[in-house]
């Protein structure tokens, strides 16, 4: 099996009408991999997806998996099956029979193909509901019944349609463990689309950044997280903040840029041209706060616009002078240590080691000064 | 006023279902009770004798043989007409609801099939004339091409007129509760059964035919029910060759014989719901009301 589930998207592009859904992707997804598709609503995730399943033809450019084009091969029979986000369980089966009907359309006869269905539900501890009707089960149960569905096809790639959107905070938690461990136990490769940065990060081996029917930066969670290469891959995931200015000045490698608020901030980047606008991203967790200005570079003046607790941390938000914000995450033995509150004076400091050159979006959406958390 | 208030407390569910209690009572119950008690009045072959009680008409009715003759011609009439309404009607919702993306395009073309209900039915029914008589349109089309020398005759006034027509006016009422249940169906559910590795066929036989159940079996009560108590149809285009029940309870009436007109009308409803009944046990109609 090893290698059959390779997806290669080369070139792909997708126009409904007069609206660019997908725009010239290219991706590889190795076999056995759990990617995750992660985007706003719109960002042309979901049209990907099913270009994969051949619930759409793509303009232009080709998809392989296991090596094989499959462009025209009728859905069903590339190896992939879809989950839905609606699950679209067939209300007028059982739900063994809905696990069945795959089998029933290659024409396996009844007393087998629910056998091999039982053994599936058996797979997903739903072997007890197996004669209920699918509105009789919960949204959990309702999308057990669907990955059994799925499951039942032997696919080499599942397809998950935001899978977890529909159910509640607990459950979606539990299934998400399930579903990893399941695609761990499978081998299979798993191209899960999400709009939900924390989901990406805590199930994708990949994760693909994407907007406006762009790859924005697609790679592990940690470079995702850790190493975003845009201003929109540093927004979106959360976490960083970005600041933007002119560089002023570069030596021994560090570069100076100046805000066009006054604030000079610096970096460690060594080829930058002067004259030239630069973005900057800084972890929150990075960013500290001081009650008097400290250093020439990176820090930054600005009023205490909000305090959240949250435990072992405190989420600070700062208002700038030029009313851009910057976001503290600061563990709460440090905060206590001198509480800051809300309207104060305060320095957001940060070292030049911490900073990070980030290119301009490729995408058209400007997150900057937007939070996603 | 306070005792008005207090009235209007104690009863104010009846007050609330009065005016459908009302309707029910005038034009339902009441003439159901009215042709009751005339079935079981006395006729002597010429007159109703009033007030004189009897179950002869219905023990005629129970044992003449062309009862039988009319109930068969009846359910012939019904189960062609089933058949024809059925096969057009789903193709036609099917057609609206799956192939028809715009919704206006979809709402102009559903009112175009509303058209013929326009004008009352005689006059549908009659504008049949010209058309399939021995010198209308139809007949002296085919001897203009020359595809036979003398008209058709069995066009009008037979079996095939009445049933023209009836398909003509009945598929609409199969394709509206078609179309309402087509409506419905969760477009992920197509995708998923060819994702599930259905063909076309596959996907129509085992996903759509049984999603649109419940619009099938109010269709077929529509079907029976019209089928059941159709006489003008008959009367116009059937020319004294068809003799469903209604035909003959039609008769009856033209020749005032009240009591055995009523007696064959209460059994002809008898069996009209028992069918319907028939129908809303096998498939679970309420859902999609």
């Amino acid at each position: 099996m090893a290698g059959d589930g390779e997806i290669v998207i080369k070139n792909i592009s997708k126009v409904f009408g007069p609206t660019v859904a997908v725009e010239d992707i290219n991706l590889t997804i190795p076999d056995g991999c759990y990617c995750c598709l992660l985007g706003p609503s719109g960002c042309g995730k979901t049209t990907l997806l099913r270009m994969i399943a051949g619930h759409e033809t793509p303009t232009e450019g080709d998809i392989m998996i296991g090596g094989n084009s499959v462009i025209g091969l009728p859905t069903g029979s590339r190896g992939t099956s879809m989950m839905f986000q609606s699950y679209a369980l067939f209300p007028h089966l059982t739900v063994l029979d809905n696990v069945a009907f795959s089998l029933k359309m290659k024409g396996v006869n009844k007393s087998e193909r629910r056998e091999q269905a039982y053994d599936v539900l058996k797979r997903v501890q739903l072997e007890p509901m197996a004669d209920r009707m699918p509105e009789q089960l919960s949204g959990g149960q309702q999308q057990r019944v669907a990955l059994a569905r799925s499951l039942i096809t032997n696919p080499k790639v599942l397809l998950l349609d935001e899978p977890l959107s529909a159910l509640d905070e607990y459950l979606r938690l539990h299934m998400r463990a399930e579903l990893k461990f399941i695609q761990q136990d499978l081998g299979i490769s798993f191209i899960h689309v999400t709009h939900t940065q924390p989901e990406a990060l805590a199930m994708g081996d990949m994760v693909v950044v994407m907007d406006t029917g762009h790859i924005e930066q697609a790679g592990t969670a940690v470079e995702i997280y850790g190493e975003p290469k845009t201003t929109y891959v540093a927004e979106f995931m959360g976490g960083w903040n970005v600041v933007t200015g002119t560089i002023a000045d570069t030596k021994n490698g560090e570069t100076i840029v100046k805000g066009g608020d006054g604030q000079v901030y610096g970096v460690n980047v060594s080829d930058a041209i002067v004259g030239k606008d630069m973005n900057i991203g800084v972890r929150r967790d990075k960013v500290h706060l001081n009650k008097e200005k400290s250093g020439d570079v990176n820090s930054v003046a600005g009023v205490v616009h909000a305090i959240e607790y949250q435990g072992n941390w405190v989420k600070v938000t700062i208002v700038k002078q030029n009313d851009e914000r910057l976001v503290a995450v600061i563990e709460d033995h440090e905060f206590f240590k001198s509480p800051a509150i809300v309207g104060d004076n305060v320095h957001a400091v940060w070292s030049v080691a911490d900073g990070r050159m980030l290119e301009t979006a490729v995408g058209s959406q400007n997150l900057i000064g937007e939070s996603f958390d | 006023m306070a005792v008005l208030t207090g009235l209007f407390n104690r009863y104010s569910t009846l007050i609330q279902i009065s005016p459908l209690v009302i309707t029910l009572v005038l034009f339902l119950v009441g003439p159901v009770i009215v042709i009751i008690i005339l079935s079981l009045w006395k006729f002597d072959g010429f007159m109703t004798l009033e007030g004189v009680w009897t179950l002869r008409n219905y023990e005629k009715i129970f044992t003449r043989s062309l009862t039988a003759l009319n109930y068969w011609q009846t359910l012939k009439m019904f189960l062609i007409t089933w058949g024809i309404t059925f096969v057009i009607g789903f193709t036609l919702a099917y057609f609206l609801v799956f192939d028809i993306v715009k919704l206006r395009t979809k709402m102009l073309l559903f009112l175009l099939c509303v058209v013929p209900f326009w004008t009352s039915a005689v006059i549908r029914t009659v504008a049949w004339i010209p058309f399939l008589g021995t010198e209308g349109i139809i007949n002296q089309a085919i001897m203009g091409l020359g595809l036979s020398d003398q008209p058709l005759k069995f066009l009008l006034f037979s079996e095939f007129a009445v049933l023209l027509s009836y398909v003509q006016i009945f598929t609409l009422f199969m394709m509206a509760p078609l179309f309402n249940v087509m409506a419905r169906i969760n477009k992920d559910l197509i995708e998923a059964a060819r994702d599930n590795g259905a063909s076309a066929f596959q996907i129509l036989w085992n996903v759509i035919l049984p999603l649109c159940k419940p619009g099938i079996a109010i269709g077929t009560i529509f079907v029976i029910a019209l089928v059941a108590s159709d006489y003008t149809a008959i009367r116009i285009l059937g020319g004294s060759r068809v003799g469903t029940v209604a035909a003959s309870m039609a008769n009856q009436v033209y020749n005032f014989q009240y009591p055995p007109a009523a007696a064959t009308a209460m059994i002809l409803l008898i069996v009209v719901l028992l069918l319907v009944g028939g129908v809303m046990r096998v498939v679970d109609v309420r859902r999609q009301l």
